[in-house]
């Protein structure tokens, strides 16, 4: 099961232009490995551009799809 | 470095939006030296490709991307000529085409699922592995389809079975196009690779030249579904990374594969260039052809030249000669003989047949009876055709009566064999409208919207150049205020213009190949079943194919038709031996009487022909050069005229124009004047002459006009002539930018013009029968037709189930019946069935006696014919009350073909009274014609309404018959009665609008031609610029078929009068008019 969340997020650190930390809100996560990496379009025809997303793995053992968009960086969904 | 060895161009049909030239500029901008062209089971681009690569210096490799029986891709590309071939064979026994390569027949049985889906098996590809190189495909391949489904085993058993049939020639295609599982994926493949023995290659999967192109690349998935935009759909591309990506880029993404990227240039060394454009391979008629004695060029040549010319003169020798000469040199005896033959063959058969365009400029063709103009006595150059300068492919176009064309092509495959020759294809590319409704279905816009949209823009507007057709089309004006909205729409159709949509076949063109035709091209069904190649017409010449256009021309059916339609009327013609100098034919093209006549029949050709008052047949010759775009835009007309009266002096820009001009009074009308002005004036050769009227009548671009107009002046100036005069020339010959005839070509189409004006004026019912049988053809619908035969007294009835035969038949010299192949969807072997009864066992008596005795017919076929007033001849009932029994009668036939009724049948009588009384009527025949005019017309607007539907003309009356009570006292004139009103009169008229066109203009402003018909006449209108912006859009609009006008009566000098239309509305019934 997954949750669509949406939700900024910001990346405090990097490694190889990948998120290696981020504050979501007032919690800080690490990322344990990057699981896959992917690009997707949006709808380009309302002006929508390309999303990067990575599924990601954090030191909680927590899986997360975070998304770049415009070089803004969010969750997207938060895995079970 | 990196080489792309899996590209789709726009040829990927609706999954690649590449144009080719892009796709190589942009590879030889990244600094590649070779590019590989992979589109979807076709070779379609090939030659274009091989053409743009070698101006950019590029080479190119060939290949495709098949789909497997199980719909899983696999790129395939040829490493030689051996491979290509394979190619070839493979890609058409994916179309269903035989394998091996056996055909023997022209249509083969396809399914329509294979033609449009085709796919190749493995055997196949196993039979015609040589000389290919195999990758392992996208990620619709077996390959990846089995490591993500995680079927390890299987993938590498794959593998393995790959590498056992391809040996070194296999490779595992990488892709890293940013998509999910993609590491996952390419290290497995990286894994499998290094078990299994098999080389990395890695591949970019082109499908667009830059990432901006990627919105284009998901419509068109979108329209191939079709589905819109809104749908996620698997088959979409799911990012935009699929470009043509340069060296640099393919290394970051294959930076943990080096191997995969060096690979691709080692194949890329292994490749042959497969094609040779610009080589000729003609096929060797001797060897090809044994159907008859063999004589040489020559001898065919002046043996035919004894029977053209009753004396050969040194000029006629030395022409010939001359001809003969370079023909000879050039290679092209072969050539001309197997046209020889084709042509041989019509003749012996009876096929009328004739070669048109610039072949008519050789005297040899005309002894070869391939042509009929005598381009000897006519003064024709020859080098408009051929010469040795230019070295050219000779084009030969044939003229054929269409409905014997197939005898002919049939002919063309049996003397050269199947695996030689095949028709050729080619492609609708998305225009305006097409583009538009294309676009806006993908991207989810309302149906009646598109819908709308699309039937406002001009039928032949391009779709790049749709949106300065919003400003200045005003049917379009309404769409201003959704601007926001359709600017998208409109921005991606301009960015399709010119994409091909889909294949068809060529009007009328055949390759002959000399060698099996696998070398070259693969082949692949029509929608008739016909065999066709890859290539369009340009890409077979760039192959180096014989090319034969045998064009059907339906005007030579209705000429044969007329033939003998005359032979039980009026005794035979020898349409041959028609006196070219006709008094009475003449006198009626000087009225401009001339609807129905080859080439005359348009309302500006009527119009001039009234102004020309043409009196031989040089004068019809010119007026089917005069009425062209290049004409016309050069303004040439008008100066014609007056000269040709004597109007005006004939200057000469030029003393040394006076002798090239002189036969058409000072006005450049025809392409050999062009050549020879060049050549005379700026001393260019017959090569470069013959460049300029290329680049002057394709209407290059003005990059491209002024380039080469620039190297005139220069070349005039040195040569003696003054600047402005020089400039004043090449402006003179400039206006004939656009379409224009060759002088041959309209000696050619001119003869058949005043040839068919002959049989209108002598034989108007045979003829009309001949051209309403074989409609659509010519200018005008078969309803302007019906009404100008009526004009000539020529009585035109509709169907009746006891007169009508198969076909429309003249029955005496003034009456014209139609006959069954005009009702729509009526088939030929039906119509022929209900004939051969009536002739076998008597006339019908009514609707109940047809459906006993034509078991055949059903239900809708017979309702069309009721519809069409097929019975009116024998009910007493109104058709309306005929459709309410039908049903009844049907149903008794059924039953009556039952067992249970075929048992009652046999054992109790028939009740002809109970039948009469409760089932239906029987009428007998021999009463039913007095009761024709018991036969009540209770409802003429829906009788009309399908006479017009069904048949293309109203029997029980006009359009017009049903406005005309509400026009009657509001000042409407019948246009029969314009003929008797003067230049300048104020009228107005009413009527039903019949072909509103908008020709290009010199100015760029809009005219509008269109013909009114009302019940009596027809009448042409012009609409200048500032109506059609005021009220004239409406004529492009659904609401604009039928129209009230007013506007002032002009004749401009003919005797025609034509309507300058001042306002114009639409004709609402049962509202104001």
């Amino acid at each position: 099961m997954s949750r669509i969340v949406t939700r900024s997020i910001a990346v405090t650190e990097w490694n190889r232009e990948r998120p290696k930390s981020f504050w979501d809100g007032k919690e800080q996560h690490l990322v344990e490995r990057i699981i896959d990496e992917w690009w997707e379009m949006g709808a380009w025809w309302e002006g929508e551009g390309t999303r990067r997303m990575i599924r990601i793995e954090t030191s909680e053992l927590q899986w997360m799809d975070i998304e770049c968009v415009d070089g803004i960086w969010s969750i997207y969904r938060i895995w079970d | 470095m990196f080489i792309h060895l899996h590209c789709h161009s726009i040829y990927s049909f609706f999954d690649g939006a590449a144009r080719i030239e892009s796709l190589v500029a942009t590879a030889a901008l990244h600094g590649m030296s070779s590019l590989a062209l992979t589109d979807h089971n076709t070779i379609t681009g090939l030659p274009e490709f091989h053409q743009w690569c070698n101006i950019y210096g590029i080479k190119p490799i060939s290949g495709a991307e098949l789909t497997l029986e199980d719909g899983s891709h696999i790129t395939v590309i040829a490493k030689n000529k051996s491979g290509y071939s394979n190619l070839c064979k493979i890609l058409t026994s994916a179309y269903g085409g035989p394998a091996p390569w056996n055909i023997n027949s022209v249509y083969r049985k396809v399914s329509l699922s294979k033609r449009k889906n085709p796919y190749v098996t493995m055997e196949s590809l196993f039979q015609n592995k040589e000389g290919l190189i195999v990758l392992t495909g996208c990620r619709r391949s077996r390959l990846v389809q089995l490591l993500l489904a995680k079927r390890y085993r299987d993938a590498e058993e794959w593998m393995a079975w790959l590498k056992k049939h391809f040996a070194e020639n296999i490779y595992l295609e990488m892709q890293c196009n940013g998509f999910p599982g993609e590491h996952v994926l390419l290290a497995l493949m990286k894994h499998l690779s290094e078990h299994v023995g098999v080389p990395l290659c890695a591949t970019g999967n082109v499908h667009y030249v830059d990432r901006h192109d990627y919105p284009i690349h998901d419509l068109l998935r979108c329209m191939g579904v079709p589905q819109h935009v809104w749908v996620p759909s698997a088959i979409r591309p799911l990012n935009d990374r699929q470009w043509l990506y340069s060296s640099e880029e393919a290394c970051h993404r294959f930076s943990e594969y080096p191997e995969a990227i060096s690979n691709t240039y080692k194949i890329s060394e292994m490749c042959e260039v497969v094609l040779r454009i610009g080589e000729t391979t003609f096929p060797e008629f001797s060897k090809c052809s044994s159907s008859h004695q063999q004589l040489s060029l020559k001898e065919l040549v002046y043996q035919g030249a004894q029977e053209r010319y009753s004396t050969l003169t040194d000029k006629i020798r030395f022409r010939l000669e001359y001809e003969l000469e370079i023909i000879q040199n050039l290679g092209y005896e072969d050539y001309f003989l197997i046209v020889w033959d084709v042509v041989r063959f019509a003749r012996s058969k009876g096929i009328r047949c004739s070669g048109r365009g610039s072949a008519a400029d050789s005297a040899v063709a005309f002894c070869l009876f391939i042509t009929d103009v005598d381009s000897i006595s006519r003064g024709l150059l020859f080098e408009r055709f051929l010469s040795i300068e230019r070295a050219e492919r000779p084009d030969i176009d044939v003229d054929v009566e269409a409905d014997r064309r197939d005898e002919l092509m049939q002919y063309v495959y049996d003397s050269y064999g199947f695996e030689r020759v095949a028709r050729i294809a080619t492609y609708q590319t998305f225009r305006g409208r097409m583009a538009v409704r294309a676009i806006g279905a993908a991207l989810g816009l309302p149906e009646a919207f598109i819908d709308d949209l699309a039937k406002r823009i001009p039928g032949m507007a391009s779709a790049d150049g749709l949106e300065s057709l919003l400003q200045n089309v005003p049917e379009l004006r309404a769409y201003s205020a959704f601007y926001k909205q359709v600017q998208l729409l409109w921005n991606m159709a301009s960015q399709i213009a010119g994409f091909p949509r889909h294949f068809g076949m060529h009007v009328g063109g055949v390759v002959i190949s000399a060698k099996p035709l696998y070398e070259f091209t693969s082949l692949q069904p029509s929608g008739k079943g016909e065999w066709m190649t890859a290539f369009d017409k340009e890409g077979v010449e760039a192959v180096g194919l014989m090319k034969l256009d045998l064009l059907s021309l339906r005007t030579l059916s209705a000429v044969e038709g007329t033939v003998k339609l005359s032979e039980v009327t009026s005794g035979q013609i020898d349409f041959g031996k028609i006196p070219l100098d006709d008094e009475p034919t003449f006198e009626m093209i000087r009225q401009g009487e001339t609807i129905g006549v080859f080439q005359l029949e348009s309302p500006a050709q009527r119009a001039l022909q009234s102004r020309l008052r043409a009196d031989r047949m040089e004068d019809i010759i010119a007026s089917v050069a005069l009425i062209r775009p290049g004409p016309i835009q050069g303004n040439m007309v008008d100066p014609f005229l007056e000269r040709r009266h004597g109007k005006s002096p004939i200057l000469y820009l030029h003393p040394k124009l006076e002798p090239i001009l002189r036969k058409t009074y000072g006005v450049v009308l025809f392409q050999e004047q062009v050549i020879e002005i060049a050549t005379a004036i700026a001393h260019f050769t017959p090569g470069e002459a013959d460049q300029l009227r290329r680049v002057m009548s394709k209407a290059r671009s003005a990059h491209e006009i002024k380039k080469i107009g620039e190297t005139f002046i220069d070349r005039a100036v040195q040569s003696g002539v003054d600047v402005k005069t020089a400039e004043d020339i090449f402006h003179y010959v400039q206006g004939y930018a656009g379409y224009g005839f060759c002088e041959a070509h309209a000696a050619a189409f001119g003869t058949l013009a005043y040839k068919t004006a002959y049989l209108v004026k002598h034989y108007p019912a045979e003829f009309f029968a001949s051209i309403i049988n074989q409609s659509p053809m010519g200018y005008y619908p078969i309803h302007v037709l019906c009404s100008e035969a009526k004009r000539r007294g020529v009585a035109v009835l509709g169907l009746d189930v006891n007169e009508s035969e198969c076909e429309c038949m003249a029955t005496n010299q003034t009456t014209v019946r139609f006959g069954w192949m005009q009702l729509k969807g009526m088939p030929r072997a039906l119509s022929e069935q209900i004939v051969r009864i009536r002739n076998a066992s008597g006339r019908f008596a009514g609707v109940q006696d047809f459906i006993q005795r034509v078991p055949e017919i059903n239900r809708w076929m017979l309702e069309n014919m009721i519809r069409a007033g097929a019975f009116d001849g024998v009910m007493r009932k109104t058709r309306e009350e005929i459709l309410w029994k039908l049903p009844e009668w049907l149903a008794y036939r059924e039953w009556n073909m039952s067992p249970l009724g075929r048992l009652n049948k046999a054992m109790v009588p028939v009740d002809e009274r109970y039948i009469q009384e409760n089932i239906g009527e029987k009428v007998a025949w021999s009463d039913s014609a007095t009761h024709n005019e018991e036969i009540a017309v209770k409802n003429s607007e829906i009788q009309i309404l399908d006479e017009y539907s069904l048949l293309g003309n109203g029997f029980s009356g006009h359009w017009m018959t049903l406005y005309r009570p509400k026009l009657a006292g509001r000042g409407y004139l019948f246009i029969e009665s314009l003929d008797s009103l003067g230049d300048g009169a104020m009228v107005q008229i009413a009527g039903l609008v019949v072909r509103p066109h908008r020709p290009p203009t010199k100015s760029g402003q809009t005219v509008v031609f269109f013909t009114v018909e009302d019940e009596t006449g027809i009448v042409d209108a012009t609409m200048f610029h500032s109506v059609y912006q005021k009220s004239g859009g409406v004529l492009f609009t659904p609401r604009g078929r039928m129209v009230g006008l007013r506007g002032i009566l002009q004749r401009r000098g003919g005797n025609r009068p034509n309507v300058m239309v001042s306002t114009i509305w639409t004709l609402m019934r049962g509202s104001e008019i």
